[in-house]
């Protein structure tokens, strides 16, 4: 910590070379929080740059005292690919039905074999409200207020935003995994 | 399957994106262009910013010199009307008494009155010439030339003291002197000014207009541009970095630059000088350093191939650098601890925005000839700083690399530094409000450029030659 902290102090001061070396550290985790939100490959690293303008011009203000500068830096992607996303998304109507009859719960073996990338796209291939919403509450941390707030919609229809999105993704998990994937209710 | 290996879908994917998330999977590596673009993009909104920062504060200077000088204008207004109104109520308070005087019942004969009203005549004639000519005249009688002598003498104190009292106050301005004139004429209007007054006023109209020629050029604002040609060096307080021998900086390099400047006038000698100028400052130096050769640094390519990659840091007299070098090297001949020795040949350009204020005194002159000299304190600020280097690593005599490298940015710099300005020079009168200026200057900066972690300070010292043109309105 105290050697990234060093490092943040150099870039803060203009360091070209600390400021290429924090790129080499974080612009995985980065690129895959953008890929989680974002489609198209392109897409996600036209997001990434100006994520990256953002995260040197803003670097000052950084303060290890309120958080980690990876949870910092992660939130201004993430704030970045909401705004792209955005521009296009189609929040998809608030469905009826008896939500609490889903379980959310799947057997870990059949997950345990699932890698990063095809984690990353059955995300992907979520519509745009509920990749979002998804991403938002359940990987990157944010309340269902929070969400509301930041993309101008009520709790409700976060919250049952986030249920179809889950659900969705246990359909996408039962062709693949069908011999594991076991319903507890 | 038991309970225990269910898993929310949630769960999964939180602690699966957080144990990976950050690992290079092939797939989720960006391009490093994309890094490099943004640093690009993120200098060149800072040098936008900059651009916009020194329009604003020419724009502010100008609109504050322009407001400066209607204020000047509006306070040298204000001083005259009070002087017109002090002498038109001391003459109206006269012209008072003397209907007063005249007032007085008296039971003259009525030849004596004739004689009076002659000799009344007769006295004006006389005086009028008498002031303007300042002679008696032979015929005068003794009472006569005595009275002649008493009205002339007061008028010459009068006017003497008038024009003492508007030398000190310097609020005789070329245009505003009819504005005197005229409200004393139409208050003194022929049929009501005696010709003792009429006397007076042709006396004191006389003086105004003279006063008027000659302080004319004087009270004049001038607007002036110049050219400048600088030689400039750098001081520094003492050793720039125990590591690195630093040399050449403090010999003299010349630059340019240009200049407006706006003289707003305080008195007739004295006047308020601003000036803005952008120039470009010169500097060279050499850096000089022994390195310790690190194993750590090597990657290898091949058995006996390797790429030493590592970042020197260039303690130069306007700030850090660091420079990044790979050299191709022999893993297998070198050891830790051998020593690289590297060289640096720096040229380093500032780009200097100057704000000054202060005062110029006109000396004296001789004809067109007029010799000034004056103070400006002064706020630069660097908008621009370029660093063209060639580096050079040897290892054993052998020379291990090269490189060419430009960068227009550099850490541990003072971007804002106060200096003070000392000037002198001729200018020479072309025509009644054009003017040709030649001069040179002295600056040193009240503060240092930069600090070094050594604790060594760097100061600027220029000297300038200045040709310019400066017209009066």
């Amino acid at each position: 910590m105290q050697e990234e902290q060093r490092l943040i102090d150099q870039c803060q001061k203009g360091v070209v070379s600390a400021q290429r070396k924090l790129y080499t550290s974080y612009k995985h985790l980065w690129f895959t929080t953008s890929l989680r939100y974002v489609v198209k490959r392109e897409d996600a690293l036209d997001v990434l740059q100006n994520a990256l303008i953002k995260i040197y011009s803003k670097l000052n203000t950084f303060d290890n005292n309120k958080g980690s500068f990876k949870s910092w830096s992660t939130r201004i992607v993430v704030n970045e690919s909401i705004m792209f996303q955005r521009k296009y998304w189609n929040t998809p109507e608030v469905g009826s039905g008896n939500l609490e009859l889903l379980s959310e719960t799947v057997s870990s073996s059949a997950i345990s074999n699932l890698s990063l990338e095809e984690l990353t796209k059955m995300i992907q291939s979520l519509p745009d409200g509920y990749r979002v919403v998804f991403n938002l509450y359940e990987i990157d941390g944010y309340s269902h207020k929070e969400i509301a707030e930041k993309l101008d919609i009520s709790v409700g229809t976060s919250k049952s935003q986030l249920f179809k999105a889950k659900a969705l993704l246990k359909k996408k998990l039962e062709p693949i995994y069908s011999d594991d994937l076991k319903m507890i209710s | 399957m038991s309970n225990k290996s269910q898993h929310k879908i949630s769960d999964i994917f939180k602690s699966k994106f957080d144990e990976k998330s950050n690992q290079d999977l092939g797939w989720n590596n960006p391009p490093d262009f994309l890094f490099e673009e943004a640093i690009s993009t993120i200098n060149n909104n800072k040098e936008r910013k900059k651009k916009r920062l020194i329009f604003f504060i020419s724009a502010l200077g100008l609109i504050g010199a322009v407001l400066l000088n209607q204020l000047y204008s509006a306070h040298k207004l204000n001083d005259l009307e009070t002087k017109i109104n002090h002498l038109v109520s001391q003459k109206q308070n006269d012209r008072k008494t003397k209907e007063i005087v005249k007032s007085i019942p008296t039971n003259p004969s009525k030849n004596s009155k004739k004689e009076d009203n002659k000799i009344e005549s007769s006295k004006d004639k006389t005086i009028s010439k008498a002031v303007k000519n300042k002679t008696s005249f032979e015929g005068d009688s003794p009472q006569l030339i005595s009275q002649q002598n008493i009205i002339a003498k007061e008028i010459k104190e009068e006017g003497a003291d008038f024009v003492k009292t508007r030398n000190s106050k310097s609020f005789t301005a070329p245009n505003t002197t009819l504005s005197i004139l005229n409200p004393l004429s139409s208050i003194y209007g022929n049929a009501l000014l005696s010709n003792q007054n009429r006397a007076k006023f042709d006396y004191f109209k006389d003086l105004a207009d003279t006063e008027a020629v000659t302080s004319k050029s004087a009270l004049k604002s001038k607007l002036g541009l110049h050219i400048l040609n600088n030689l400039s060096t750098m001081k520094m307080s003492g050793p720039i970095s125990v590591q690195q021998a630093l040399t050449e900086y403090d010999k003299y390099y010349s630059g340019i630059g240009i200049g407006v400047d706006y003289f707003i006038p305080v008195t007739e000698k004295i006047s308020l000088r601003n000036s803005f100028a952008y120039r470009r400052i010169q500097n060279q130096s050499l850096i000089n350093s022994t390195l310790q050769y690190s194993k750590a640094n090597e990657v290898i390519m091949s058995s006996n191939i390797a790429m030493y990659d590592m970042d020197n840091t260039l303690e130069t007299p306007m700030g850090t650098l660091v420079e990044r070098m790979q050299l191709v090297v022999d893993p297998n001949s070198t050891n830790d601890g051998d020593m690289l020795h590297h060289s640096t040949s720096m040229d380093q350009s500032l780009s200097i925005v100057n704000f000054a204020t202060g005062i110029d005194a006109s000396i004296f002159s001789i004809g067109k000839f007029n010799w000034h000299s004056g103070v400006q304190l002064c706020i630069n600020y660097i908008s621009n700083l370029e660093n063209t280097f060639q580096s050079r690593y040897e290892m054993d005599g052998k020379m291990m690399g090269e490189k060419n490298t430009s960068i227009n940015s550099i850490n541990n710099s003072n971007h804002i530094f106060g200096s003070i300005l000392f000037n002198t020079g001729f200018s020479y009168s072309l025509s009644d409000n054009l003017e040709l200026s030649l001069g040179g200057t002295y600056e040193k900066s009240l503060n240092s450029l930069r600090t070094s972690d050594n604790n060594s300070k760097t100061f600027l010292v220029s000297w300038a030659s200045q040709l310019g043109l400066r017209k009066s309105f």
